[in-house]
């Protein structure tokens, strides 16, 4: 008799009612997340393009002052070299021309030449300017921006679209124990017995399946949601 | 009457085995549909990623071509300058007035000076890719353009692989889309072949030709 009612039709309409609204809020958590999830992708990637901009808009400002120093360091050579000229030749007032370049003309030049036409060190041995160097040591006087990784913040999208990926696998397989749960309501007999035990079953492959990769994946984040 | 009881069973059976392959499948493609809309939003930050990358290069090109070559342009006027004041004070030597051809050639001198520090500070001429290979002759400029243009080019070209990427796995996750609303309609017909045992082949029979179809459409689009 207690078998007879534990089995019985109106009590189970009941019990597969409450699993369904169990279910659908199992379903409705997952879906949260999952699309959390792919939000945080879509942040990651958003965030690699915002440094990128920035990486590329400092980087664009610095070659600017390389070449504009390099262009001021090269006449400043170039007259440097005009005013030995004149130094080493007979014609007197040329020579004067020389001194006064020197004493007017190109300490300013010099001046604004710094420090790519002036230090050792930006001077190659062929004569001409390490721009690159001056560049990378531009580079460094802003840390924050060398600091900007665009590509890490792409390989974080990555990780995160590839947990949305079998997220929404898992979360597939929980919105279909609920179709399999809704035919049980409906059907009787056989029919309500097979697709509850398929629902119940997949419900439970599906939680587990979920849970399994949110682990793994906010292992592989070393904890972070 | 009790042979047609069994035979109504097994359909429904049939019926309920076929809802279980529709559901894999609809959970098949919808992660399907899911990995193509990731891949178009992956292939379309990289095409965005290239585009900034490319422009900056550009601009950096843009900055370096304009130092070059104005040295480049100096130090040939500088050359040039020098020529012709030797040849005019030759000139002048030529016709007795020794004076103005002494100061015209320190003037050369000086722009010969000009010149010579110009080449030693110019790529054109100190890069042995570019460098002149006589004395007197002129730097291999097309070498230079060309190792100019190589890098942006290579960006442009990964920039446009991206962009193609991006609309190819975009149409993919919208054709995905369109099978899973057909799917839907195959859940429709399977749940009225579950519950009318009079019309029950119909609606199977029916939801059997809809699956086919958009099974092949599936493997078509997965193999485009």
């Amino acid at each position: 008799m207690a078998e007879k009612q534990r089995f019985d039709p109106a009590r189970m309409d009941v019990m597969i009612a409450i699993l369904i609204a169990l279910v659908s809020l199992t379903t409705a958590l997952a879906a949260w997340r999952t699309n959390v999830v792919g939000s945080s992708a879509a942040d990651a990637n958003r965030q690699g393009l915002i440094d990128a901009l920035k990486k590329g808009a400092a980087q664009n400002e610095d070659w600017r002052k390389v070449y504009e120093e390099a262009g001021y360091a090269s006449s400043f050579a170039i007259e440097s070299a005009a005013a030995d000229a004149m130094d080493g030749s007979k014609d007197q007032s040329l020579k004067a021309a020389a001194r006064n370049l020197r004493q007017y003309l190109l300490p300013s030049m010099q001046l604004l030449s710094e420090p790519l036409g002036t230090q050792e060190k930006y001077l190659k041995s062929g004569g001409n300017f390490d721009i690159e160097k001056r560049f990378a040591d531009l580079e460094s006087e802003a840390p924050d921006l060398v600091a900007l990784d665009p590509k890490s913040a792409f390989a974080l999208a990555d990780q995160y679209s590839s947990e949305q990926r079998w997220l929404t696998v898992g979360t597939v397989l929980l919105a279909i124990s609920l179709f399999w749960l809704g035919l049980a309501e409906f059907l009787s007999g056989r029919g309500r017995a097979v697709n509850l035990t398929l629902g119940i079953g997949v419900y439970v492959l599906g939680l587990l399946f979920f849970l399994i990769v949110e682990i793994v994946s906010i292992l592989g984040r070393r904890g972070v949601l | 009457m009790n042979e047609t009881t069994p035979n109504t069973d097994r359909f429904r059976t049939l019926v309920l085995i076929l809802t279980l392959i529709n559901t894999i499948f609809a959970a098949t493609l919808s992660g399907l549909q899911v990995d193509a809309n990731i891949r178009a939003d992956h292939a379309n930050r990289d095409s965005q990623y290239y585009a900034l990358l490319a422009s900056n290069e550009l601009v950096r090109l843009g900055q370096q071509s304009a130092y070059d070559l104005e040295l480049f342009a100096n130090t040939v006027k500088d050359t040039q300058q020098s020529l012709v004041m030797e040849f005019t004070a030759l000139e002048l030597e030529k016709n007795g007035n020794k004076e103005s051809a002494a100061r015209l050639r320190s003037q050369s001198e000086i722009s010969k000076a000009r010149s010579e520090k110009g080449v030693s500070l110019s790529l054109l001429y100190s890069d042995p890719r570019y460098a002149p290979t006589e004395p007197d002759g002129m730097p291999d400029f097309q070498a230079y353009l060309d190792d100019q243009s190589q890098s942006p080019n290579d960006l442009v070209a990964k920039q446009n692989a991206a962009s193609d990427a991006y609309h190819k796995w975009n149409g993919k996750a919208d054709a995905y889309v369109a099978i899973l609303t057909i799917l839907a309609i195959v859940f429709f017909l399977l749940g009225l072949a579950q519950s009318s045992a009079r019309l029950r082949l119909f609606f199977a029979g029916s939801a059997v030709v809809i699956m086919v179809l958009a099974v092949v459409w599936t493997g078509y689009i997965v193999i485009a």
